[in-house]
């Protein structure tokens, strides 16, 4: 029972503020070269604001999370992506160095 | 400044200093020499296609060094992008006591959004068939 409570506690605490919907990263996402997940995160930070409108909380919040998840990955595969790459330089850099 | 503003606020402070740091690091090596380890993009490391933000790197450069016509020629779609970003991270990062609500509607505008992803896709089709 006071579970309860506090469950319902938690939900209008955080219904009362919108939530970030996260289109920075999805924009620093697409300019900063992080492959084109960044548009997906990007679509799904616009859908947030009118979902809250509309009065769908729980879907905005969802959609939010989305987007954040969605240029996480991005930002993640690029900077792995990156750092293999840079490896790959050394490697080759390396391998020329001795050969000479 | 409480430890909640601060930690709200991560973002607004950490920023310039990102943002002085890469500004050094570019301004001191350039991406185009032979002996350069800055990472080519992902994209076109695979593909061998241009991305729509390929050329950021060698673009950063040039302007740090002043030289604005060599940095439109290796990414002319940055002229867009990158000021755009900056409002976006203006709007949510700075949007202290809602002084850039105004903003952040403008940016999360529908109309605004489908427009950047348009131009984003059509100046990645349009670059690698005219090689620019």
């Amino acid at each position: 029972m006071e579970n309860q409570e506090y469950n319902t506690q938690e939900r209008t605490r955080s219904y009362a503020e919108k939530p970030e919907n996260n289109l920075v990263w999805g924009i620093l996402c697409t300019v900063l070269c992080c492959l084109p997940f960044g548009i997906v995160s990007i679509v799904s930070a616009t859908r947030v604001d009118s979902l809250w409108a509309m009065g769908a909380y729980d879907q905005a919040i969802a959609e939010a999370a989305k987007a954040k998840k969605w240029a996480m990955w991005g930002a993640i595969g690029g900077v792995i992506a990156s750092i293999l790459i840079i490896i790959f330089y050394v490697i080759l850099f390396l391998i020329s160095y001795h050969q000479y | 400044m409480t430890k909640e503003d601060l930690k709200k606020h991560k973002m607004a402070i950490l920023f310039p200093i990102i943002l002085v740091v890469l500004g050094i690091i570019y301004y001191n090596m350039d991406p185009t020499a032979s002996n350069s380890f800055f990472p080519k993009c992902p994209m076109k490391f695979i593909t061998g296609y241009n991305c729509p933000s390929c050329g950021i790197q060698r673009a950063i450069h040039c302007v740090l060094h002043g030289e604005f016509q060599k940095a439109i020629q290796y990414n002319l779609f940055l002229t867009i992008s990158i000021p755009f970003a900056f409002i976006v991270i203006i709007a949510s990062w700075y949007n202290f006591n809602h002084i850039f609500d105004g903003l952040n509607k403008f940016i999360c505008n529908r109309y605004v959004l489908i427009t950047y992803i348009i131009l984003y896709f059509s100046w990645w089709i349009i670059r690698n068939i005219l090689n620019c």
